[in-house]
């Protein structure tokens, strides 16, 4: 659509739907007077209510409920969800208990990381940005690449098994429960593990090498897709290694300094505080110290590399050092977030390859027994695409009170915006009352590049689909593209 | 075909929006029945994941709801890998992930789409009373199928091979027969043919009669069948079809046909060493022998 206008104003484009997300949503460009880029949104139009609806549930129920909010990473709320259960009855689990949680939270790194990275994202940039929608998928992967698109399901197939091996099921596992988890990973579904791991590193290490070549095709977009100072945020360890189930926050800026450390998750509440914005179902929490929208800052695998010191194993750790000849302090271009999923998994499967040979996770010491003993619990833990924080307030019979579950995706929102924005003003230059030709794909990838998950951060069903409208500051609509 | 591939069924559907869940309801079945050779999933969607299950299979029956005014029974038909590649979304489009398979890994085994009318897709885990009544016709035919796709494996596939149309109630297992699939399961040790056996309700006989029967009833069904449609089954033959494909081998039918006299003509299946097509793909047809 192309409405015609007699003077120069500002105007606004709008990406509805945005596709290959996990979710709805749209995009808005807002243009000044000369026909320059002003501002971005991100919209998220759909909602699902679960921190209202949890209330008045039993506590204990919460690990099997909150899986619900999302089919890619149900995982990272159960065992967030479990974590809070853990602090309200004031318990510190065993340790066989939390090495298996460990365990599931990294495979669910990799069969999430696999899919956003190999499903979802590879298509643009090994098949081509301006490839028609049509054959820019997972088929046009698969036809040019088979081998890749085959090692992206082997290894969504590998974490999906364990997860499986310890919860029982692929999707939605009631594994982990107040207290601990339910059962131990037995010997028998240990081997057929121990005998897929070569495979997956191998894979892991092929599409490493294979993005390391495609990478020098995309110097622009690793200028122009988000590429900003922020800060970071995400769960760090006193030796500094690579953290993704436990520890204290730690926040760094674009030059890799610490700005805040060892702060308790319990307290996140000290240092961030969530913004509502008008137009979206998405929450924006910022940095409280640098208010709104200056606290800024981003989460999930970019964060988390730059967040650490080291990854603490030995592959890992040598694409680290390459990873981090992109930044001067901190890698800072959110397209190089598909860069740290790939060392992500890598290091998950390093992690697991440990893991697996601790003769703990068969022990039958998996969970401490007590009831509700504080009436507050927040439980932390980093979810593929960021820390997930839940928080929950119960009575004295254990009854939710209130519920607050803070999600990467919204922890990532200031900063999807700033990416759209930089991404439109590098294609849209004066006066344009159209959408250019490159600026959905690009703007959709920008966006992709933080795997966002609606489903989570809204807490969204059903298809995905991009639109992006043009707005003149009137408000009149100057054009409207969408993708299918 | 291959002994160690399993045939794969995929029942697929939201469980949590009534009758959507008839599709892995069904899986869920399957599943317990622990037939030798039979993989069941019942999923909430079909992922790209499944393309690796998929490849090393010997035949797959995906498993839907279909909430389309126009279907009143269960349908039962073959499935080729889609033409037409526009990408695997969040819609559940088993044609487009036999094409992704065969992509991936340079084949996709025969196919067959089950659709289940679904009448209540509101939220809830109850199928509607008219759903439960179709599942269970559902649950007879793949019963049905996977024994025919059994006993393909058994012997080399031939025309003689192909199914009768038993067509009687005695052979369609229900919620009330003791007989049915829903019944305890076999246990693992049971033969593909001592699953085929359960549809025989004559129990005066020795069991060994009852397959000599079915055999004798399938090879006069088939050859009524070939009659009827003119076609040289289980001869060697080099058909055209009208995307320009041409296939030389043994015709033989996709023996679900058999059971439906109501498709239309054009929708019949037709199988030359186990590449699936339509009657209605068929240019011309040419006997070799």
């Amino acid at each position: 659509m192309n409405t015609p206008r007699s003077s120069p104003a500002p105007i606004r484009v709008l990406i509805d739907p945005v596709t290959r997300i996990e979710g709805h949503a749209k995009i808005s460009i807002f243009l000044d007077d000369a026909g320059n880029v002003a501002d971005a949104k991100f919209h998220v139009v759909e909602f699902r209510g679960f921190e209202k609806f949890c209330e008045g549930r039993p506590m204990w129920e919460m690990p099997s409920l909150t899986p619900r909010v999302c089919g890619i990473c149900p995982v990272s709320h159960l065992l967030a969800s479990a974590k809070a259960c853990d602090a309200i009855l004031a318990v510190r689990i065993p340790a066989a208990a939390e090495k298996l949680r460990r365990l599931m939270n990294l495979a669910q790194i990799v069969q999430s990381h696999a899919l956003s990275f190999f499903h979802l994202s590879a298509p643009d940039f090994l098949l081509g940005w301006d490839r028609p929608a049509a054959e820019r998928n997972l088929f046009g992967l698969a036809h040019a690449d088979p081998e890749l698109a085959r090692g992206g399901i082997r290894l969504r197939q590998f974490g999906q098994e364990i997860i499986a091996a310890l919860g029982g099921r692929k999707i939605h596992p009631a594994w982990a429960v107040p207290g601990g988890v339910r059962e131990p990973l037995t010997p028998a579904a240990r081997q057929p593990l121990e005998a897929k791991l070569p495979e997956a590193l191998a894979i892991a290490q092929a599409a490493l090498q294979r993005f390391r070549e495609v990478l020098t095709q995309h110097r622009r977009e690793i200028q122009v897709f988000g590429n900003f100072p922020s800060l970071f945020l995400g769960l760090s360890r006193p030796d500094g290694l690579w953290e993704h189930y436990d520890g204290t926050l730690r926040f760094v800026d674009a030059g890799g300094n610490v700005l805040a450390d060892d702060l308790d998750p319990a307290r996140y509440q000290d240092v961030i505080a969530e913004a509502v914005e008008p137009g979206s179902y998405l929450k924006s929490p910022y940095y409280k110290p640098l208010g709104y929208p200056d606290g800024l800052y981003r989460v999930g695998p970019l964060a988390r590399l730059n967040v650490c010191r080291r990854m603490g194993s030995p592959l890992a750790d040598a694409e680290l050092d390459r990873f981090r000849r992109f930044g001067h302090g901190a890698v800072t271009s959110s397209f190089l977030y598909h860069y740290a999923r790939l060392i992500e998994i890598l290091a998950s499967l390093e992690r697991i390859r440990e893991l697996l040979g601790d003769p703990e996770l068969t022990s039958p010491r998996l969970r401490a027994d007590a009831g509700i003993n504080k009436l507050e619990g927040v439980g932390a833990s980093e979810a593929p695409r960021g820390t997930l924080f839940h928080h929950y307030h119960v009575d004295e019979q254990g009854l939710l009170q209130r519920v607050n579950l803070i999600i990467a995706t919204g922890q990532n929102n200031l900063a999807m915006n700033r990416t759209v924005a930089q991404i439109a003003r590098h294609y849209i230059q004066g006066a344009s009352q159209r959408i250019p030709e490159p600026l959905l794909n690009r703007v959709e990838a920008g966006i992709r590049a933080y795997d966002p998950c609606l489903s989570c951060s809204t807490h969204a069903a059903g298809q995905m689909p991009l639109q992006l409208t043009l707005f003149a500051p009137s408000g009149a609509v100057l054009d409207q593209v969408a993708s299918s | 075909m291959p002994a160690d591939k399993p045939i794969l069924v995929i029942g697929y559907g939201n469980d949590l929006r009534q009758d959507d869940a008839v599709g892995p309801r069904l899986a869920q079945t399957v599943a317990q029945w622990h037939l030798p050779g039979v993989l069941a999933r019942a999923v909430q969607q079909l992922t790209p994941d499944l393309a690796a299950d998929l490849a090393h299979a010997q035949a797959a029956v995906f498993v839907d709801a279909a909430a389309s005014p126009e279907l009143d029974a269960v349908e039962v038909s073959p499935l080729q890998p889609t033409r037409a590649i526009r990408g695997l979304a969040h819609t559940s489009d088993p044609a487009a992930l036999l094409a992704f398979t065969r992509l991936s890994f340079g084949a996709c085994p025969p196919a067959w789409w089950v659709k289940i009318p679904a009448v209540q897709l509101g939220y809830g885990e109850d199928l509607s009373a008219e759903s439960q009544t179709h599942l269970d016709d559902a649950l007879g035919q793949v019963y049905r199928l996977i024994g025919r796709l059994q006993s393909a494996r058994a012997e080399p596939p031939s025309a003689a091979a192909l199914p009768a149309q038993p067509q009687s109630n005695l052979d369609r297992p229900s919620t009330q027969d003791p007989h049915s699939p829903h019944s305890p399961p076999p246990t693992p040790a049971h033969t593909a043919q001592t699953a085929l056996e359960l549809d025989f309700t004559d129990d005066a006989k020795p069991k060994t009669d009852g397959l000599e029967r079915w055999r004798q009833d399938r090879d006069r069904a088939l050859a009524a069948t070939a009659e009827k449609l003119g076609l040289p089954l289980g001869r060697n033959v080099e058909v055209w079809l009208h995307d320009g494909v041409r296939l030389r081998g043994k015709l033989e039918l996709c023996d679900l046909e058999l059971f439906t006299d109501t498709l239309p003509r054009s929708r019949i299946g037709l199988l030359i060493d186990n590449v699936p097509f339509t009657l209605g793909d068929l240019e011309s047809c040419v006997r070799l022998d």
